[in-house]
């Protein structure tokens, strides 16, 4: 029982763990591209200054979430597991910058989507998410 | 040499996993229940095991713009997706996770579909 609830706590951390992580890229890229032009690289504090922007500095701290969420996780399970299954975030990535940003969805980058949404289905097949060694 | 430096960007990489793994099996072990820094995101990120985690992604990233300063990004990127391989072939040679066949199978299937989208993005 106690395994059962360890492996869907670990599961909760890695889903909304790669779920900020995937807004933060989205969230760097808009506040990048809405930048405009940096002052030169030589005036590095105007540089540094340049970049607080609330969609950079929001992007930064959800990082920096995702980041303690994924330690969350590996707390719970395997890294053969949580690392592989984290790939999903090539196609939440991929769907926000279509969504976002318009960026072209080409039938390869549909067809890459759909083989890792594959493989983290057999991913979830696995019926011993945890190691021994991990459950302690 | 550039390829050197992306192969050594990869390695990086696989070794923060490894390191962020570490961090929190001794995050699962040492800590009593009670004094588990729970809400505490702050406290979790500054142990020393998960600074340099970060400090090796850090320097695998500065590897990476390196060596695509040389190399083309459609040559480079599909080697990012040997990270699904190496990292749990780490796993399984240091902290002796159990990789049934189906997770291999799982993890090749992720592999390739990575592969496809790396391939893809880049051209």
């Amino acid at each position: 029982m106690k395994h059962c609830s360890d492996n869907a706590r670990g599961l909760l951390a890695l889903a909304v763990s790669i779920l900020c992580c995937a807004a933060s890229q989205l969230l760097l890229k808009s506040g990048m591209s809405s930048i405009g032009t940096l002052p030169a690289l030589d005036n590095v504090p105007a540089y540094a200054l340049g970049l607080i922007t609330p969609p950079i500095v929001g992007g930064l701290m959800l990082y920096a979430f995702g980041t303690a969420l994924w330690l969350v996780c590996l707390t719970k399970l395997d890294l053969s597991i949580a690392y592989p299954a984290s790939a999903v975030q090539f196609l939440l990535i991929f769907a926000g910058a279509w969504y976002f940003f318009g960026e072209p969805v080409t039938t390869p980058r549909l067809a890459g989507a759909a083989v890792v949404l594959v493989g983290v289905l057999l991913l979830s097949l696995d019926r011993k998410p945890t190691s021994p060694t991990t459950s302690t | 040499m550039a390829l050197a430096l992306a192969f050594l960007s990869i390695a990086l990489m696989a070794v923060s996993q490894l390191v962020f793994k570490a961090a929190s099996l001794r995050l699962a072990a040492t800590s009593e229940p009670a004094e588990k820094p729970r809400g505490s995101f702050f406290a979790m990120i500054a142990q020393p095991q998960v600074i340099m985690a970060l400090g090796l992604n850090g320097c695998a990233a500065v590897c990476w713009l390196l060596a695509l300063s040389r190399l083309d990004l459609s040559y480079a990127a599909p080697l990012l997706s040997l990270n699904y391989l190496l990292v749990p072939v780490g796993a399984f040679l240091l902290f002796r996770e159990k990789v049934s066949r189906q997770r291999i199978l799982a993890i090749l299937v992720i592999c390739s579909g990575v592969l496809i989208c790396l391939f893809s993005s880049s051209t």
